[in-house]
């Protein structure tokens, strides 16, 4: 009885070391090529693509947010205002963007572009109140005009009750961080 | 002598009664009567007179986007903040594709959308074609080059590609007006309640159109509006209609600026 025990605990203290250090190596996979050469990023002014009724939202701070998240990530970021394209950059530039607009988009040294689109973001009162977002975010590569990385993201926030109604006025920014979070969850941490 | 002259003064008198009288009803009712009778469509309403809008519109046929933003992962709670918030995984990848494909609803959205357009539209007194009505086979090339540039019409957006394909239509001798629609319905995660944080979450819907009526003659926009609702509609649904007609309630005020 007792060589049987010792036998099967054997064999499960094996298998739980082989899945462990199966998942190990599942974590350590090699980083992506076109994430691992990316020098500087710089990002661009946020896009505003709403419609109708807009919520005042401080674009800055969601593009400082979005340059924030991505330095965590140890990737080289810096913030720039000239988008370099003439006329504003429309939703559509981004969806269907061409090498060529790619290729004249934000500062003419510049190689990796972030632009970052914010296609919503609301509150409402219910029983509570509860916020929306939801952000775009296009990573391109202007060497050869192409779009390195592409994501959207939403995110919703909210409190029920009394307490919930009376912070109505910080659920679309709450929304909006959860939003930006989740999109750039997309871009994977750069290893140092 | 007597009887004679008062006889004639009465006929007299008679007659100036009845010219006089004749002509205060000619003069006030036959210019009522005028008034009512011919009182041209352009001066009782701001809408275009009918007659003078026999413009040909080329309905391009409209893009109905479906797109299911992403879902699950959520959680609620007070982590990471003063109150309950709840969130959502990104779809972001490699250059993944950012639109939904179509869907089956979305085949009688395009109904729905071309019936109340050329509901709208005739009531203007535009003369409504489709691509395949148009005659010139030169035209008919022209605007279906400016078909997978819809969403961007409808934006009032005109790029490089469309503004050089508006300038080959403006040599034509015909000109025409270009109606372009688009509608993206977007279906998020839905609400949530969490009993423990009290934490509470909004469904994400939402529904958009925008159309556009851009002239081929001078290659600009004269005419466009968007409507955005958070919700998603049926096709059958009468709010559907209504959510349309405050989209083509501005055509009447602003479209026949051409």
């Amino acid at each position: 009885m007792k060589p049987l025990f010792v036998k099967t605990s054997f064999c499960m203290i094996v298998l739980l070391l082989l899945s462990a250090t199966c998942l190990a190596n599942r974590a350590k996979l090699p980083p992506d090529p076109r994430f691992a050469s990316i020098g500087q990023i710089v990002v661009l002014p946020v896009v505003d693509n709403r419609t109708g009724k807009k919520d005042k939202i401080s674009l800055d701070s969601l593009r400082k947010a979005a340059i924030n998240n991505l330095k965590h990530k140890n990737y080289s970021v810096t913030g720039s205002d000239n988008t370099d394209v003439s006329g504003d950059i429309a939703e559509e530039d981004l969806n269907d963007a061409n090498p060529t607009w790619v290729k004249h988009l934000g500062p003419p040294d510049s190689r990796w572009v972030l632009v970052i689109g914010l296609e919503d973001v609301h509150s409402k009162i219910t029983f509570g109140s509860t916020g929306n977002a939801e952000v775009v975010g296009f990573l391109f590569d202007k060497q050869d005009g192409t779009v390195l990385w592409k994501g959207t993201g939403v995110g919703q926030a909210g409190q029920g009750g009394l307490l919930g109604m009376t912070l109505k006025g910080f659920m679309s920014e709450a929304a909006l961080d959860n939003a930006m979070a989740n999109l750039l969850s997309g871009i994977p941490k750069r290893v140092k | 002598m007597m009887r004679t002259d008062i006889l004639k003064q009465a006929t007299t008198m008679r007659w100036k009664m009845a010219h006089t009288c004749g002509t205060v009803l000619f003069v006030v009712i036959v210019p009522m009567m005028a008034q009512n009778a011919t009182v041209p469509a352009w001066q009782t309403t701001s809408a275009p007179a009918p007659q003078k809008l026999a413009t040909k519109v080329v309905m391009l046929p409209p893009v109905v986007n479906v797109e299911t933003l992403p879902s699950g992962g959520q959680t609620g709670g007070l982590a990471g903040s003063a109150f309950g918030s709840g969130s959502v995984a990104s779809t972001g990848g490699l250059a993944g594709q950012r639109r939904g494909s179509k869907s089956d609803p979305a085949g009688s959205f395009d109904e729905v959308l071309v019936s109340a357009a050329k509901a709208h539209l005739n009531e203007q007194g535009y003369t409504l074609l489709s691509l395949d009505d148009v005659q010139d086979p030169s035209v008919s090339d022209l605007l279906r080059q400016l078909e997978p540039l819809t969403n961007r019409l409808a934006h009032g957006a005109i790029n490089d590609q469309a503004r050089e394909v508006l300038n080959h239509l403006s040599t034509l001798p015909e000109n025409y007006l270009v109606f372009v629609q688009f509608m993206e319905v977007k279906e998020g995660p839905g609400g949530s309640w969490n009993p423990n944080t009290g934490a509470i979450t909004s469904a994400m819907f939402s529904t958009l159109v925008r159309a556009a009526l851009i002239s081929t003659r001078t290659g600009t926009v004269i005419w466009k509006d968007e409507n955005l609702e958070r919700k998603l509609f049926h096709t059958n649904d009468p709010k559907f209609g209504k959510f349309l007609d405050q989209i083509y309630s501005t055509l009447a005020s602003q479209g026949g600026n051409q």
